[in-house]
């Protein structure tokens, strides 16, 4: 009997590992947490308050440097570590109010933060659109939607140098941002994501078209519709076996937007961005044909609208290229190759991508740059690999899922 | 000589504390009721979750408590309808078809606990916009757990039942089914 | 039931008694019947009874085991990595191979190599344990290389590692079958890894985070002794998984099944 009762034990535990993590949300101070009143700050006190600052306090979790830089949507600061702060920023009388929220890029941990330069300590300067050398920040960070109330004080230390002010490096979001996996507050390759990748420091963006079955180039990464990208929902299989309308009526991405035709996102980036870089990684060759009309229109509402962009064709594997090289005039259509060197020549593209696991081979991208050609690396996501790639290779730009580290390691150049 | 060798067969049986004739192996087939378990986000309102489903088993029964098989079967987990953008109506129906490999032990008497795992057929359709799509896809990450009774009605045939519980990673469709099985010592 | 030892009586006592010839012929004829009844007799006899001991046959249940007596187990563990590394709901075949090499005062060493081609493991370390009737408890400690490579589509790259593992078990047997519970820390020491030319490397000792596995061990056939067992690696640093470079400073869960044959 007391065998037979131990035999009724549950033997079989099947550990499920729930690896779906819960969804990273963005702390909130609530709506209206600016004070009543605040005015935009005027565009020419921005580049006055970029550049390298000094940390005084907390330097332990931060670290002893920040980079201070504006993008079209708001302000970043960016840490050597990987954490960040995504803030918005205005003035009321001669105080610089900043305010947003700290994350860590590499982990969980984030939180809300204030901050302001008050008039004698560089406010009154920044907004006469005078340079200040003694800018101070000062404010408190929290955790999660705790009040702030750590203390962190930045000092103003120099602007970025002139090797990194007259750089043309790109910094590309991989998946317009970032991944899912990154626990970013939209989803990878949604128009929220392109409108969401300045504030992390993206200069350009990678993204993923597709076609449905009926022919409408649409941007999703996976090959399939599954729960890592998409809301549990009734489709599943082959993403490109269904129409658009099934699509657009079945599908919503993990944090509700829908699926953005290719079209869609051209003429956001276009039109309400500043990003100079487009990467189209091609996912299938059968999208080389109906992509190209689309790249070439969107091409010329950039040039009509004055706009500074690269448009580029991705290449990633010989499908697509022979797809293109099936395409009339095809050495006019500007690409980007991830092959070979004489594969870049072949098609005449603008761009040579090497993956970043094959080194920096700065011997090949020096004979690209000798031929009028850039030269990208992807994806890199490690620190310590970005450090390694600034340093040591002579790219033009990196593709990554974290670009405020890439912006760091970037911007303190000297 | 006949005896001789009959006398030999025997005693060399002696050194075998196991009766070997024990191990054999059993074909199963089973059928009974599937309730998928509805975790959809989205197009979960208008849903269809139960239908009978039907499973094949083939097991390696060793003389001991431990059973190693495989199995098969198919499975219907839903249909639903859905709205489309442009205000027609769209309907899906899901099913699978898994080959899992399963290990099983005989816990008391005809009482049998297992675990499964392996692979799965998931076949989405769904008609909508005026046009049918049948999509398949491979998912590698399955698992099952299974509870049994069965019974032995006589030398080679087996009756019982099995409640049994799935699921399929590749879309994170968990079902479980409550079945009837017949089994047959081959 | 005629036994073996009451033939042979019979048989011997009917010989020594002097008997006529065509008589002796029918004796002869009748002691060779009964030698040969007295064999199937013997057969007849009840099968002896089932002798099997776990704790001799047991690889993972802690007890003492044989001294300089070799255990080999080979098997597989399937894994299912997190979704945020493959991106994918994918399980995977680990290949392993596991010794034990018993040693005097209680003390053991043992070894594992657990491989997916383009990473491997290699685990040696002391164990010392203690069985009490039922009960058994084992503490060791495992040092670790870890080394991968992947040199084709298009990838130059190579990772060479060193981990601790620090652990101890529990186990509770029954006559024919064995319960063990397994619990070790993981601590990377090194960490280094090649791109091309360039080299990172890492030399801050960090804890990983820790496995927890319950294991059953039982007859499958005949003797031959099955290990199930159900795994749960709680780590930040999956060692098969170092050509996905993850960057995440997260633990994960990430269950594996093991079955392993002891040969």
């Amino acid at each position: 009997m007391k065998v037979r009762n131990f035999y009724m034990i549950a033997l079989l535990m099947l550990i499920i590992g729930c690896n779906k993590e819960s969804l990273m949300l963005v702390p909130s101070s609530g709506i209206n947490s600016f004070p009543e009143g605040t005015l935009p700050v005027p565009p020419l006190s921005k580049p006055l308050m970029e550049g390298i600052y000094l940390a005084t306090t907390n330097t332990t979790i931060f670290g002893d440097t920040m980079v201070v830089k504006w993008n079209h949507y708001g302000i970043l600061f960016t840490c050597k570590n990987g954490k960040h702060f995504i803030m918005d920023a205005g003035y009321l009388d001669s105080v610089i109010l900043i305010q947003g929220y700290w994350r860590d890029g590499y982990s969980d941990a984030t939180g809300l933060c204030n901050m302001s330069i008050s008039g004698p300590e560089g406010g009154n300067d920044l907004l006469a659109g005078k340079p200040s050398p003694n800018i101070i920040l000062r404010g408190f960070y929290g955790t999660n939607n705790e009040a702030p109330n750590q203390s962190i004080t930045l000092q103003y230390l120099r602007p970025f140098s002139k090797k990194v002010k007259e750089s043309n490096f790109y910094i590309l979001g991989h998946r317009a941002g970032g991944r899912n996996s990154d626990r970013l507050p939209v989803s990878e390759n949604s128009i929220a994501m392109v409108k969401f990748t300045e504030r992390l420091g993206t200069t350009g963006i990678e993204v993923d078209p597709r076609i449905s079955s009926d022919g409408v180039a649409f941007i999703y990464h996976d090959p399939d519709i599954n729960t890592r990208l998409t809301k549990k929902g009734l489709l599943a299989g082959d993403v490109s076996a269904y129409t658009w309308l099934q699509l657009s009526s079945f599908v919503n991405l993990i944090h509700g937007e829908r699926i953005p035709s290719l079209e869609e996102v051209l003429t956001f980036a276009i039109d309400s961005t500043e990003l100079r870089f487009v990467y189209m990684d091609m996912k299938s060759a059968d999208a080389v044909p109906v992509v190209i009309p689309l790249q070439q229109r969107a091409i010329q509402r950039a040039k009509d609208k004055g706009r500074d962009i690269i448009i580029l064709m991705g290449i990633p594997d010989t499908d697509v290229l022979n797809a293109l090289m099936a395409y009339p005039d095809y050495r006019n259509v500007p690409s980007l190759c991830e092959l070979t060197v004489d594969d870049v020549r072949m098609v005449n593209s603008k761009v040579w991508a090497p993956r970043w696991t094959l080194g920096t081979q700065n011997d090949r991208v020096q004979q690209m740059h000798n031929e009028g050609r850039l030269a990208v690396s992807w994806t890199i996501d490690s620190p310590n690999w970005i450090r390694n790639y600034l340093d040591q290779g002579i790219f033009d730009g990196l593709v990554t899922n974290f670009p405020y580290v890439v912006a760091y390691h970037h911007y303190i150049q000297e | 000589m006949v005896l001789v060798f009959l006398s030999v067969v025997v005693y060399s049986q002696k050194n075998d504390s196991v009766k070997a004739h024990l191990n054999h192996y059993t074909f199963t087939i089973g059928t009974g009721w599937t309730h998928y378990i509805n975790n959809l986000e989205m197009g979960g309102q208008n849903i269809q979750k139960d239908y009978a489903g039907v499973s094949l088993k083939l097991f390696w029964e060793p003389e001991h408590r431990l059973s190693l098989g495989l199995e098969s079967g198919y499975y219907k987990l839903f249909t639903a309808k859905g709205q489309l953008t442009d205000n027609t109506t769209g309907q899906v129906d899901r099913s699978v078809i898994p080959l899992l490999f399963l290990i099983r032990m005989r816990i008391i008497d005809n009482v049998h606990l297992g675990v499964g795992t392996g692979i799965a057929l998931i076949t989405n359709k769904t008609a909508g916009g005026q046009q049918k799509v049948v999509t398949e896809t491979i998912s590698l990450s399955n698992f099952e757990l299974s509870g049994a009774y069965i019974y032995p009605l006589s030398k080679h045939w087996l009756l019982g039942g099995e409640v049994k519980l799935f699921h399929f990673g590749n879309t994170e469709d968990t079902m479980y089914s409550i079945q009837a099985t017949c089994a047959v010592k081959l | 039931m005629i036994t073996k030892a009451e033939g042979m009586t019979s048989a011997f006592y009917c010989f020594i008694v002097n008997i006529p010839g065509k008589l002796f012929m029918k004796i002869r004829l009748a002691i060779f019947h009964l030698l040969i009844l007295s064999i199937l007799a013997s057969a007849q006899e009840p099968v002896p009874k089932d002798t099997f001991d776990i704790t001799s046959h047991a690889m993972q249940f802690p007890h003492h085991y044989k001294k300089w007596g070799f255990q080999v187990s080979a098997g597989l563990s399937m894994v299912k990595p997190p979704e945020d590394l493959l991106e994918s709901a994918i399980q995977a075949p680990l290949a392993n191979v596991h010794l034990t090499f018993g040693l005097p005062w209680k003390l053991s060493l043992e070894s594992d190599l657990t491989t997916i081609i383009v990473s491997n493991q290699l685990r040696v370390g002391p164990r010392i344990s203690f069985l009490v009737r039922n009960f058994g408890i084992k503490g060791g400690w495992d040092i670790a290389y870890v080394y991968g490579q992947l040199k084709q589509s298009g990838f130059n790259n190579s990772t060479q590692a060193w981990m601790h593992y620090p652990n101890i078990s529990f186990g509770y047997k029954l006559k024919k079958m064995a319960f063990t519970l397994n619990g070790e820390l993981a601590i990377v020491a090194n960490v280094s890894t090649k791109s091309g030319e360039i080299e990172v490397s890492r030399s801050k000792t960090f804890l990983n985070g820790g496995t927890l596995t319950f294991y059953l061990e039982q007859r499958i056939h005949r003797n031959k002794v099955l290990i199930v067992g159900l795994k749960d690696n709680y780590v930040k640093f999956y060692w098969p998984t170092w050509m996905l470079f993850s960057t995440f400073n997260r633990f994960y869960h990430i269950p594996e099944l093991y079955i392993s044959w002891i040969l």
